[in-house]
């Protein structure tokens, strides 16, 4: 049985919790507050004092794209034997990086007019810019239900993640105008249609979360 | 030939460098201006993510994002040892904890000296990279040469002696004075760091000075 611990929240374990799903594989969510966190990092559970962690098998896994990465493998949704349809799936990842620091950096700016400024950025130049590679991406790929090539990655997961948290979730008060600026982008529009399909059943059972 | 278009920085780009260099593959480095950089934003098909840095293979294909450009080198020279799980794991998670580095050092250099929150800031750094200097000696055998003890150079070895020769063990990068007692500590990761230097040498001793 697999356990994530993470939060009661979707984050950055979202992406694991949709693939393990997928993948048929049973998983326990072990929860954390911050309180009870701060007590996990005084012991050596936590390798770099962060979750999400992994368990399973008797063996402890962190860092959520190592974890990803892992069960791509071992589940068949990571096509590492093409280098370069690695290096699509690849290259999507990372790119997560730079509209994750940007969500956050809005977020989490404590001056009301520079945070009112960062989110403005963000919905009128830095989304739109970054759904726009994801649209090219998908018209040019083979199918466009999945990322890269015909069938579920890694990288389908992570987009799942972040549209079933973000856009397509009543409990996120911020989704309305997430899900307006999708509308502008068809292709990516109707990969997150088939992808709610593709993960229909996981996203009926789970928990609620804002975020 | 290689081409590797980037800014005036060791930054993103440097682990490619030595990649190329342990396995002889001839390169050339385009170093783009700011005004460079957006002449280069306006060419179709070079810079996917409108970002650096990216390489031109000598096929013509221009790829982006330096983790994902350093994972397919390594698959196609033979140093991402895959079919071991655990070993891949390793070398992934250790590669995810240098971006955590990166992310909390950049949040605390480019944040204004008086700014509220600057200390605080310097704090999570600094207590980030004990952490992640922890880790590193845990996972490296004492008299082993590569990264995990593993048998071939990998993909970890040439991330993180970019890492160190530019973040940590760099008199030239404007934390220097900071980091070097939290280093000094992880004596177990000592020996690896000078054998991953010897490696590199010629690399290191022509590349010039930069703050990273």
């Amino acid at each position: 049985m697999f356990k994530v611990h993470y939060f009661s929240a979707y984050g950055s374990a979202e992406s694991l919790r949709l693939l393990l799903a997928h993948a048929h594989q049973p998983f326990e969510n072990v929860d954390y507050t911050q309180e009870s966190l701060a007590e996990a990092k005084k012991t050596d559970l936590l390798e770099f004092k962060q979750l999400p962690l992994l368990e399973f098998e008797g063996k402890r896994y962190v860092q959520s794209h190592a974890i990803l990465r892992l069960l791509g493998r071992k589940f068949g949704y990571y096509p590492t034997e093409d280098a370069y349809e690695a290096y699509l799936v690849d290259s999507l990842l990372e790119s997560f990086k730079d509209t994750g620091a940007a969500f956050s950096k809005a977020a989490f700016n404590p001056d009301e007019e520079e945070k009112k400024r960062l989110f403005a950025e963000l919905f009128e130049t830095t989304l739109p810019k970054w759904f726009a590679i994801l649209e090219k991406r998908l018209v040019s790929n083979s199918s466009q239900k999945h990322m890269v090539g015909d069938k579920q990655t890694i990288i389908d997961f992570m987009m799942s993640s972040f549209a079933f948290s973000m856009i397509y979730n009543d409990a996120n008060p911020g989704a309305g105008v997430l899900v307006a600026i999708v509308s502008k982008f068809p292709a990516l529009q109707a990969y997150f249609e088939a992808q709610r399909e593709e993960n229909k059943e996981y996203l009926a059972t789970r928990r609620v979360s804002p975020w | 030939m290689y081409k590797i278009y980037y800014l005036d920085f060791f930054g993103r780009s440097e682990c490619m460098r030595l990649l190329f260099d342990h396995f002889s593959l001839p390169y050339t480095d385009v170093v783009l201006t700011q005004p460079d950089l957006q002449a280069l934003k306006l060419e179709q098909g070079k810079l996917e993510f409108g970002q650096v840095p990216v390489i031109e293979t000598p096929e013509g294909a221009f790829l982006c994002q330096s983790l994902a450009i350093l994972r397919y080198l390594g698959r196609k020279y033979g140093a991402y040892p895959e079919s071991d799980a655990h070993t891949a794991y390793l070398i992934d998670s250790t590669i995810d904890g240098m971006e955590d580095y990166i992310n909390h050092f950049f949040k605390y250099h480019m944040t204004p000296q008086d700014h509220p929150l600057k200390s605080e800031l310097r704090e999570k750094w600094l207590s980030f990279s004990d952490t992640l200097f922890s880790v590193l000696e845990k996972r490296q055998p004492k008299e082993a040469k590569y990264f995990l003890g593993c048998e071939n150079i990998t993909i970890a070895d040439f991330a993180l002696a970019a890492f160190i020769y530019m973040m940590v063990l760099n008199e030239a990068n404007p934390h220097y004075e900071a980091i070097k007692p939290v280093w000094d500590k992880h004596e177990g990761l000592h020996r690896y760091a000078e054998g991953l230097y010897e490696l590199f040498k010629t690399r290191f001793e022509s590349r010039g000075k930069k703050p990273f």
